[in-house]
């Protein structure tokens, strides 16, 4: 079954707008998008693939003719994509960690080590946060060779935004080995801090 | 434009320190051994709803042309068109009390204006500011080991986008915010330093601007994508395919860009989305770079985000 958008002649972000809206409507099949410029073409393309579809594109003379699948992977799309269909849960969480060092408690170290790893373990089984800000000490879990930076990478790839401090990732030479997330700086975290429901300090 | 341009024959003198050679963000004329005058005007439709952050915004980003000469602005003059069958005169009336607002926080005056009517608003200044003509911050002479200082965050384009998709709405309140603010503590603070070269990043996107920064300069540039300041929501809105017709005109005139092959499309997105008034993107010397934004860094999304480099091909090379 497949149903067809004409979005020729449409100003960016019509063509989006009005993929989106026929991808809602549809519960499977195969969506086809006409436009008649390779601005649209490219935009219709990134959307339909950011919602977990499959998505090509045939050039018939003037028009390009975009077939998009929508699959049962669709289901599994990233958070990311939900944001486009409930703008709220875009700060539904509003949960910020913030990680002052890479060991959990004080007492000691090979034990504090241990339970950091066990908490994003426990973490990524309960309710994500919006984001997590790692400071001083704490960037030493978000570059290579953290213990922990399976479990970090998986909580990015859920939605979770990652941000390490730029200053401190320089203050122990580990700029050039950040492997997940990005840099920020201390007016973003203060920013990030302020602006959230709820902040917890590890 | 330049096709335009270059057939005329403009009239120039010996005191002109900054024409239309090299595509800067103002013209510079030397008074005195002391004094330069730099003027600019700039002015757009609008790209929010309110009428008043309008005003702001607009006069924010002509402002801020003065800014990246490494001057003051001094006074201002506004430059409206109206639709006044369409709209009520009281918008009018909010759009200018944003511009004068806006001048009044850059510390000049506003005395004056001219208004015509016509089919849509449109806002904006001109604006006159002064330097010493020994302190102008070109756009086009960064030097080898500068660091390159960005002083606001990415993606105003994209937000854009995405809010008339009704998406990101707040992130557009955001970026809305952070388009109303001035270039003026960035650019007083940088003042204490030696910069070498400065632009302000806005239609032609971050990569466009400091494509401009190394044409002519025999130098090259490159850039970390993970070090640059973005606005939260710009890089879900690229992704998503809420990008602006002017970021791929800008991807299009970009002439010696070397892109990191794993690059993702929606980094490149941000990286050419055109901005309305953006940050200042400063070039000095690598340590004086690092104290600028240690200095700054609690107020505002500054970052150092790349450097410059001896390859004499002028390239844009982004890691």
């Amino acid at each position: 079954m497949s149903v067809e958008v004409d979005a020729r002649n449409q100003l960016c972000p019509q063509p989006v707008i009005m993929t989106k809206k026929a991808l809602a409507g549809l519960s499977q099949g195969s969506l086809i998008v006409k436009v008649n410029n390779p601005i649209s073409e490219q935009n219709v393309l990134k959307f339909a693939r950011s919602q977990g579809c499959k998505a090509v594109s045939k050039k018939e003379q003037d028009d390009f003719i975009i077939t998009i699948e929508k699959g049962e992977s669709s289901e599994n799309s990233p958070i990311g994509s939900s944001k486009l269909v409930d703008e709220t849960s875009v700060s539904a969480a509003g949960l910020v960690y913030f990680v002052t060092k890479n060991t959990l408690g004080s007492g000691s170290e090979e034990l504090g080590k241990i339970l950091m790893n066990s908490f994003f373990v426990a973490l990524r089984e309960s309710e994500l946060p919006e984001a997590m800000l790692f400071i001083n000490g704490g960037v030493q879990l978000t570059v290579q060779d953290s213990p922990v930076l399976e479990h970090v990478t998986a909580l990015a790839e859920s939605g979770v935004t990652i941000l390490s401090c730029g200053t401190c990732l320089d203050y122990y030479h580990l700029k050039e080995k950040l492997a997940v997330g990005t840099v920020t700086n201390m007016y973003t975290i203060l920013e990030t801090m302020q602006q959230a429901p709820k902040v917890i300090t590890l | 434009m330049a096709q335009v341009l270059c057939q005329i024959d403009f009239p120039m003198n010996q005191q002109v320190l900054v024409g239309m050679e090299s595509s800067d963000d103002a013209g510079v004329y030397e008074l005195n051994a002391e004094t330069a005058l730099v003027q600019t005007v700039d002015f757009f439709t609008p790209i929010v709803d309110d009428p008043y952050a309008f005003g702001q915004i607009a006069a924010a980003n002509a402002l801020s042309d003065v800014y990246a000469m490494g001057a003051k602005p001094i006074t201002a003059l506004n430059i409206v068109t109206f639709p006044l069958q369409c709209l009520p005169l009281p918008v009018l009336g909010e759009i200018l009390r944003g511009g004068a607002d806006k001048v009044r926080e850059a510390g000049a005056v506003l005395f004056g204006g001219h208004t015509v009517e016509d089919q849509e608003p449109k806002y904006g200044l001109s604006v006159t500011g002064i330097v010493h003509p020994k302190r102008v911050w070109r756009n086009n002479c960064p030097q080898t080991g500068d660091g390159l200082v960005l002083t606001k965050a990415l993606g105003t384009g994209l937000l854009a986008t995405a809010y008339r998709a009704d998406c990101f709405t707040a992130e557009f309140e955001q970026a809305t915010k952070q388009m109303a603010r001035l270039n003026k503590e960035a650019y007083e603070s940088a003042v204490s330093y030696e910069v070498h070269a400065c632009t302000d990043i806005t239609g032609f996107g971050f990569l466009g601007h400091l494509q401009e920064m190394v044409t002519g300069s025999r130098l090259s540039a490159e850039i970390w994508p993970s070090t640059l300041p973005l606005l939260p929501g710009a890089i879900d809105a690229a992704r998503m395919g809420l990008v602006p017709a002017g970021a791929y005109h800008n991807r299009n005139h970009l002439k010696n860009l070397e892109l990191k092959a794993e690059l993702e499309d929606e980094w490149v997105d941000v990286l050419t989305d055109p901005q309305t008034s953006g940050g200042l993107l400063l070039s000095l010397p690598w340590a004086d770079a690092e104290e600028l934004v240690q200095k700054l860094q609690s107020k505002m999304p500054i970052a150092l985000v790349g450097r410059i480099l001896p390859d004499k091909e002028e390239k844009v090379i982004v890691r």
